[in-house]
């Protein structure tokens, strides 16, 4: 957590103007934290692990986010060479505590897991851990994750998603105009790390003002059409800020196509891009889950052949994707 | 019974619509462009999803029993319209499969029930999981993308001012309300609801009816998944979710009892606008969401609080 923070401060406190730079800004933050992972990819080298069986337990797979994850992952093991079972917690923390007492009663070699909940998964965690099971954390961390036992973290950062996508914003609308934010559901830490990217950049744009309080439309594309629908009948919006794709779709429905509303998510999913090509959202930071996988695989692997990651915070960088790069990520 | 209710009964009955004509003066006073024609165009639209799942949940209510399936069904349906929208074929191919596709989860779930013995909440709850799974199976957990521009027209359009969404919503409101108080079906479903022993003495075959108010919910989930995905332009396995919540919110605020026989289409159409109004005006006013929230709760506490008052007095 301290050291994210240090992460956010540097970059905001680096952040300038110009989008290109604020991204090569991001960049560099992450690279103070590990600079094993400079263009944020990590590899053990193909076949390196042959004979280890890796367990990757996710917190769900019912969205395209998560669906990365798992092929992304499939495809890690396929290069590593290793013996791989992806398991869904399916957002529960008790189901993802018995995964991990099964897969260590299974006898793998190593278990990935993104924690359902912060705090309640660094007891099963030091378990793991105690029987020698090398443990990693992917996507997101357990509280004091170093002090349970696990090796190694791999994630995006969603503090500077959000601010790469409130820099993109404030770049569009020359640091000016009514702008309004849909959030994913209150108390999920992704979206709060994002809302706080956004505030750390608004702070240096006084003129950009949030006409309304931020609605929370538990990342749903039906939730937010229906709140956006209401909103432009009773305000003037330049910009439309989301924690997620789907709903920036759903703002974009709303608004309907080259609408002259900048709108914008995080995540670089299949409908955002569709809905960026035909103009109805603007653009949006991709988180690139599925290479927080691969590179917790491999450094999973790396650990286990007695190597040394040179930081065991492994942060993978985002990027902004609007109409002109669309084409590069789909 | 019609003209033998209690003043009590009586006010319980017009109680919501009280509360929804002052809501909407309350909030056309704070917030003038809440009555704008966008505006009013708006709550028809996002009534409209709401509205005929309320209608289906309402026969089911009716005759006794209750749906937990119907968020997942509008899911998985919507799912299936999305796959087959993409302009392969003609509309009316992802119409239809929506509509088997709600009628088929519907009918397992009246099949269950009414045959099986199942009590409605556990055989319906079984359902919205399995059903969710199968939306999440089909579509592989992704967002399914490339709805075609003629199937998104469907829910975008407008005619005379009034959306298409809300065209579909009134057609369902006219068909239900005619079948439930001009038919003797209509009538046989508020008997299974309200002494299911003596509509069986009476020779109505209840075990038939309960079978089809599930399958009438089904179906109606089915048409909601259909105009989903062309609202939201895509298909999306974790769409609708807790929709069967709005549903049974709308028919419980509007009057419709819990414990079956009682209830009338036009308490049910009031009760899916004052949930729609809440939801609009407070977005309109810029309220933090979690006021919904507490507001909406407040409401169905205050609604059921006066159907059970209502009732005490009348026995």
């Amino acid at each position: 957590m301290k050291v994210r923070r240090l992460v956010a401060l540097l970059t905001a406190g680096m952040m300038v103007t110009a989008l290109t730079a604020t991204t090569a800004m991001a960049e560099s933050g992450a690279e103070s934290v590990a600079e094993a992972a400079a263009d944020g990819v990590i590899s053990a080298g193909a076949g390196a692990g042959k004979g280890y069986k890796i367990a990757v337990i996710q917190q769900h797979q019912t969205n395209a986010f998560q669906i990365a994850v798992s092929e992304a992952a499939e495809a890690a093991a396929e290069e590593l060479g290793c013996e791989l079972n992806l398991l869904s917690a399916d957002q529960d923390a008790a189901k993802q505590i018995s995964q991990i007492e099964q897969c260590v009663v299974d006898g793998y070699d190593a278990i990935l897991f993104e924690p359902v909940d912060p705090d309640g998964l660094g007891a099963a965690a030091k378990a793991a851990a105690d029987e020698g099971v090398v443990v990693i954390n992917i996507i997101s961390a357990c509280t004091d994750w170093e002090a349970n036992g696990i090796a190694a973290l791999s994630c995006g950062d969603n503090v500077t998603a959000g601010e790469t996508e409130m820099q993109a914003v404030a770049d569009l609308l020359g640091g000016k105009g009514n702008i309004a934010i849909l959030t994913g559901p209150s108390g999920d830490s992704g979206g709060l790390q994002r809302m706080e990217g956004y505030e750390n950049i608004l702070a240096n744009y006084p003129d950009m003002v949030q006409v309304v309080e931020p609605a929370d439309c538990q990342w749903d594309t039906a939730s937010a059409q229906g709140t956006v629908e209401s909103w432009l009948s009773a305000y003037d919006l330049d910009a439309i800020i989301c924690e997620n794709d789907g709903m920036a779709v759903g703002a974009g429905n709303a608004a309907g196509a080259d609408s002259g509303i900048v709108i914008t998510g995080v995540d670089g999913t299949p409908d955002g891009f569709e809905a960026i090509k035909d103009g109805r959202i603007t653009g949006t930071v991709s988180q690139n889950g599925g290479q927080m996988a691969a590179n917790g695989m491999n450094a999973a692997v790396i650990l286990l052949n007695g190597g040394e990651l040179e930081s065991n915070t492994i942060i993978t960088t985002n990027t902004w994707i609007d109409a002109n790069n669309v084409a590069d990520f789909e | 019974m019609e003209n033998k209710k209690s003043f009590s009964a009586i006010f319980s009955e017009y109680f919501i619509f009280v509360i929804f004509i002052a809501l909407v003066i309350v909030l056309a006073i704070m917030k003038p462009s809440f009555i704008s024609p966008k505006n009013l165009a708006n709550i028809l639209k996002q009534a409209s999803i709401n509205g005929i799942l309320a209608f289906g949940m309402m026969f089911v209510i009716i005759s006794g029993g209750f749906d937990m399936s119907v968020g997942s069904t509008v899911a998985f349906t919507g799912i299936l319209a999305a796959l087959l929208g993409k302009g392969q074929y003609p509309l009316v191919v992802p119409l239809i499969v929506a509509l088997i596709g709600g009628l088929a989860v519907g009918i397992v779930n009246g099949v269950g029930i009414a045959i099986g013995d199942l009590p409605p909440f556990i055989m319906t709850l079984g359902t919205m999981t399995a059903v969710r799974g199968l939306a999440l199976l089909i579509s592989n957990g992704k967002p399914v993308t490339g709805v075609s521009e003629g199937y998104r027209a469907v829910a975008a359009g407008s005619i005379a001012g009034i959306p298409s969404l809300a065209i579909f919503l009134i057609v369902v409101i006219i068909i239900c309300s005619f079948v439930a108080t001009k038919t003797v079906y209509g009538r046989r479903v508020y008997a299974c609801g309200g002494n299911i022993q003596a509509a069986r003495v009476a020779g109505i075959n209840t075990t038939l009816i309960r079978i089809s108010t599930f399958a009438i919910a089904g179906l109606l989930a089915g048409l909601s998944g259909f105009l989903m995905t062309s609202r939201v332009t895509i298909g999306q396995p974790t769409a609708a979710e807790s929709y069967e919540m709005d549903a049974i919110t709308a028919c419980v605020v509007g009057g419709v009892s819990m414990s079956g026989g009682v209830g009338k289409p036009w308490g049910v159409i009031i009760g899916t606008l004052l949930i729609t109004v809440i939801a609009n005006g407070l977005d309109i006013l810029g309220v933090s969401s979690h006021w919904q929230k507490i507001v909406k709760g407040l409401i169905i506490v205050l609604a059921v609080l006066m159907d059970v008052k209502g009732k005490s007095r009348k026995d």
